[in-house]
């Protein structure tokens, strides 16, 4: 866990987020005050809607997962892609995600079917970003990759309105 | 006969409008070819696959390679494809693309493969087309393919691992997989993969999954050929915003036809000869030249010398009978519809025909294509059949130069512009006049046709910068 001090060196601001060419994208603005570079989670790791309330969770991080919400499937897990940002310095990551999102969902019988998730009915997005001052590096002593990576970095959050009017 | 394609769209819950999903089995049939190839030119035996009886969604792959050399790493990748083909296990191979997520709603980004039973999903466009990268064993990282990541989930399935993280192990049977994985990258040439390291792999590598057509012509995805066109894409292509836009058509477009044109050439010898000398070598050949041009572009006899001399080595372009050249114009010609005669007079083999005719068919919605790959080649081979055996160099080198000055500032506008800020498109201009726009006249015309194109407000706010860099 990062102390107080390295949370409040680093900043997140949402700069556009709005539905274009069949896609999201969302813009961010990631600011590095302190005296260290820092390595930021660059795309989403994972894509959460929750209907009822119209928020989409884009999450560039990996907190949150655990091995039992996935049944079945899924052998084979990545390292995040990370962009590093030097001291005193800012970047924008740019985010694209399909508006039509098709989700494996898995039976007990190793049977499945798949979800439809249409994105344009999202009304908010909330933006996880987990970012530290270095790598990850996984731990061979410890399989749990899924693990490892949730508990990389510190997480920063954001909520943002889709701007429907400036879509194109 | 158990690997099973799955080919009909599969219907989904929740989303009736917006239709079913879309499974790819093109692809996926193409990068069993790639596997079966096993790093060599040779596909042994003929793979083929028939719509399965007892589930017309599906269609059964049939390969028999015959006896295998066992010793070769392309022998044990053969002969490990066949035990598959012939295993008492079932496989279903499922296509996914951008847009799928697993059950917790982690990305392809994520996790490019997995299992469920007897289903396997991959990605098949291996991260959007920006490719993958895992350890390899020397420490660096190393790319690797859709066909690879097929392979190593097939490899788990073969090897009755059990689905999913709960079993406790997960390590040893990740190591297996790239175990499985390793005898492909083997096979191909390539940096094996360290299965010490297997969690560390991510989106991101510059090498891989390039160009489809040009790695079944030219048999490997690793080929010299191949190679010449990822430094084009990645270091020419891809390092400008306005570059990186025209990626992403090229990209789109070429996936409405690239899988069909390789179905083809995967089953006939003669039609993947032609399309390695009339499309793939001509087209790196016509890239090197245009290279030339813009580096050089007063340098007429030598800009002719580099056209009409062989940039590659050992090229076999070079050696092609001059009506053989020929028949490559027209097949060119054909393809945009501008010859006057047809490919059916040129006693053609049947599927260089149905390739002439697939891509043809295509290409009437695929303007960026034309202008990236079609235009060039044309000019090129026009200009090496006109000139071909004179000693005219300098004349050829002027036909190209003229050709090259009427493709360029022809790039199609109308898709392009509207994703760019004034910001993106000022800059990339600004880096692209020096390195592909270097020419004044054609560095004019284009500007002409970028202040046309922009509505009065963008114009005017970038016309001074325009003139200021030389394109009005």
């Amino acid at each position: 866990m990062k102390t107080e001090s390295f949370r409040e060196n680093v900043s997140l601001q949402v700069q556009k987020c709005a539905f274009s060419d069949g896609q999201l994208q969302v813009d961010l603005m990631l600011s590095n005050n302190g005296d260290t570079a820092i390595f930021a989670i660059s795309s989403p790791r994972r894509i959460e809607f929750d209907q009822g309330s119209g928020v989409l969770h884009l999450w560039l991080s990996d907190e949150g997962r655990k091995r039992e919400q996935m049944p079945g499937v899924v052998r084979e897990i990545s390292s995040p892609p990370k962009k590093a940002l030097k001291p005193r310095e800012h970047m924008v990551l740019n985010i694209h995600v399909p508006v039509d999102i098709t989700r494996l969902v898995p039976h007990d019988d190793q049977t499945f079917h798949l979800e439809a998730i249409d994105l344009t009915k999202a009304e908010h997005v909330e933006i996880h970003c987990n970012v530290d001052d270095k790598p990850f590096y996984a731990d061979k002593k410890e399989t749990d990759i899924t693990k490892q990576l949730a508990h990389w970095g510190t997480r920063l959050d954001i909520k943002a309105n889709i701007d429907r009017k400036n879509a194109y | 006969m158990t690997i099973q394609i799955r080919t009909a769209p599969y219907e989904r819950v929740g989303g009736d409008h917006l239709g079913p999903f879309e499974v790819h089995p093109d692809l996926v049939q193409m990068h069993l070819g790639v596997i079966a190839m096993s790093g060599t030119e040779d596909l042994p035996g003929s793979m083929n696959t028939d719509t399965d009886p007892a589930d017309p969604d599906y269609l059964l792959l049939e390969w028999d390679p015959g006896p295998q050399d066992t010793t070769t790493a392309s022998g044990q990748v053969r002969q490990l494809l066949k035990d598959m083909v012939d295993s008492s296990r079932d496989f279903k191979l499922f296509g996914v693309g951008p847009g799928f997520v697993w059950s917790d709603g982690s990305t392809l980004r994520d996790g490019a493969g997995g299992a469920l039973g007897s289903f396997l999903f991959y990605d098949v466009e291996n991260c959007e087309g920006d490719g993958r990268w895992v350890r390899g064993v020397n420490g660096e990282e190393v790319c690797t393919s859709s066909a690879g990541i097929l392979f190593h989930e097939m490899g788990h399935r073969h090897l009755g691992h059990p689905s999913g993280f709960s079993s406790e192990d997960t390590d040893n049977d990740e190591r297996a997989a790239v175990g499985v994985e390793n005898l492909l990258r083997t096979a191909q040439g390539l940096v094996e993969r360290d299965p010490d390291h297997w969690p560390e792999s991510s989106c991101g590598c510059p090498g891989s999954d390039c160009c489809i057509v040009a790695s079944v012509a030219s048999g490997s995805p690793y080929s010299s050929e191949v190679h010449a066109l990822r430094f084009l894409r990645d270091y020419i292509l891809r390092t400008t915003v306005l570059g990186r836009h025209l990626f992403d058509m090229l990209h789109s477009e070429y996936y409405s036809f690239s899988v069909s044109v390789c179905r083809i050439m995967l089953l006939s010898p003669e039609a993947k000869t032609n399309v390695q000398n009339w499309l793939v070598i001509p087209l790196i050949q016509s890239y090197e030249a245009a290279r030339r041009y813009a580096c050089f572009p007063e340098d007429i006899a030598g800009l002719g010398k580099q056209v009409m001399e062989n940039s590659l080595p050992d090229s076999p372009v070079e050696s092609l009978e001059h009506a053989d050249l020929e028949k490559g114009l027209l097949f060119i010609e054909a393809l945009l519809e501008r010859s006057p005669s047809t490919v059916q007079n040129c006693a053609l083999d049947a599927s260089t025909i149905e390739i002439c005719d697939t891509l043809k068919t295509h290409l009437r919605n695929c303007p960026h294509i034309t202008w990236a790959i079609i235009e060039p080649l044309l000019a090129y081979v026009e200009t090496k059949v006109q000139f071909r055996g004179t000693a005219q160099i300098e004349d050829a080198g002027l036909f190209f130069k003229q050709r090259m000055e009427t493709w360029l500032p022809a790039i199609p506008l109308r898709y392009l512009l509207p994703k760019m800020s004034d910001t993106d498109l000022l800059e990339s201009l600004s880096r692209l006049s020096e390195s592909v726009f270097t020419s004044s006249d054609v560095r004019k015309q284009l500007g002409i046709r970028i202040s046309d194109t922009l509505s009065s407000h963008k114009r005017d706010a970038i016309t001074g910068r325009l003139r200021d860099m030389g394109y009005l």
